[in-house]
């Protein structure tokens, strides 16, 4: 019996536990990469609704984005290999467009552009987090050289 | 009414202020229309226009619409499954007079790429030509 509401309500309260990940970079001047990847992993977990799943040790963003196709298609590892994708035709699976709408979503919530990475080559969490902490040191010491 | 719950499902996808959640709140709805329905995946069915394989089954109830369908595609169940709380039990004229853009009108029209948009474009169409044909035999 499908609970649309709930569904609403979860994904709402993801998106707002993502938000609260960006808040606790954002607000903290000392954050360094380490706090990056760590905020952007829980992030990613958030989004990809899988923080109440136990035993997600994965930061490969590829898996993660499959295992939010699995759970959300209610498949198993072997069904969601066969029912996300039409063996008809060569569209973009939905694990794959997740990620790439996962990178426009945290591009948004950061204020960085990544549409200049290669982002088929940003393997996982850390990678992200890596790339999201350079640009924002760049941007920050950008503003500094300006004041 | 086919226009307020048209109104309704807009509202609803638009509580989702960014595309990913949008994305994922589709995803979501996938898992309410069943991967296999033997009844009704057969050639006489089989959807032909669409990237993915699309089995629709559409029937006039005295006049009242109700589709069954699916698809071996995640995202096209998703769809499928707004189409469905869209049209069934809608009076079948007003489906036949209906205009509007699906997709457009759902706000989900920039989660697919031009090839399924106009797969799930002609998909919309079928419904609203079988919903004429039934008007014109009456």
């Amino acid at each position: 019996m499908l609970d649309k509401n709930g569904i609403i309500k979860r994904l709402m309260k993801a998106n707002s536990m993502a938000k609260k990940e960006i808040e606790a970079l954002k607000g903290s001047a000392n954050a360094g990469l380490s706090d990056f990847e760590f905020h952007i992993r829980n992030y990613v977990i958030y989004k990809f609704l899988l923080d109440d799943e136990s035993g997600v040790e994965t930061n490969n963003l590829n898996e993660l984005s499959a295992l939010s196709v699995e759970k959300a298609g209610k498949l198993n590892h072997n069904e969601a290999a066969l029912l996300d994708i039409s063996r008809h035709c060569g569209a973009t699976s939905s694990s794959m467009t997740k990620k790439v709408l996962l990178f426009m979503a945290i591009s948004e919530d950061f204020g960085v552009d990544l549409t200049k990475y290669d982002t088929a080559n940003i393997e996982t969490t850390d990678m992200l987090a890596k790339i999201i902490f350079d640009e924002k040191t760049g941007i920050e010491n950008a503003e500094k050289q300006t004041d | 009414m086919l226009k307020n719950k048209l109104i309704d499902i807009r509202k609803e996808l638009n509580e989702f202020d960014d595309a990913f959640t949008r994305y994922a709140f589709i995803v979501e709805l996938s898992a309410y229309i069943p991967a296999e329905i033997p009844d009704i995946m057969t050639d006489e069915y089989i959807y032909k226009g669409c990237q993915s394989r699309v089995w629709l089954k559409l029937t006039d109830n005295e006049g009242i619409f109700n589709m069954r369908a699916t698809s071996d595609t995640l995202l096209i169940r998703g769809v499928l499954y707004i189409m469905s709380e869209l049209y069934n039990g809608e009076k079948i004229k007003d489906i036949a007079e209906s205009d509007f853009d699906f997709l457009k009108e759902c706000s989900i029209e920039e989660h697919f790429n031009s090839e399924r948009t106009v797969g799930i474009k002609k998909m919309n169409e079928e419904i609203r030509n079988f919903c004429k044909s039934c008007c014109k035999n009456d």
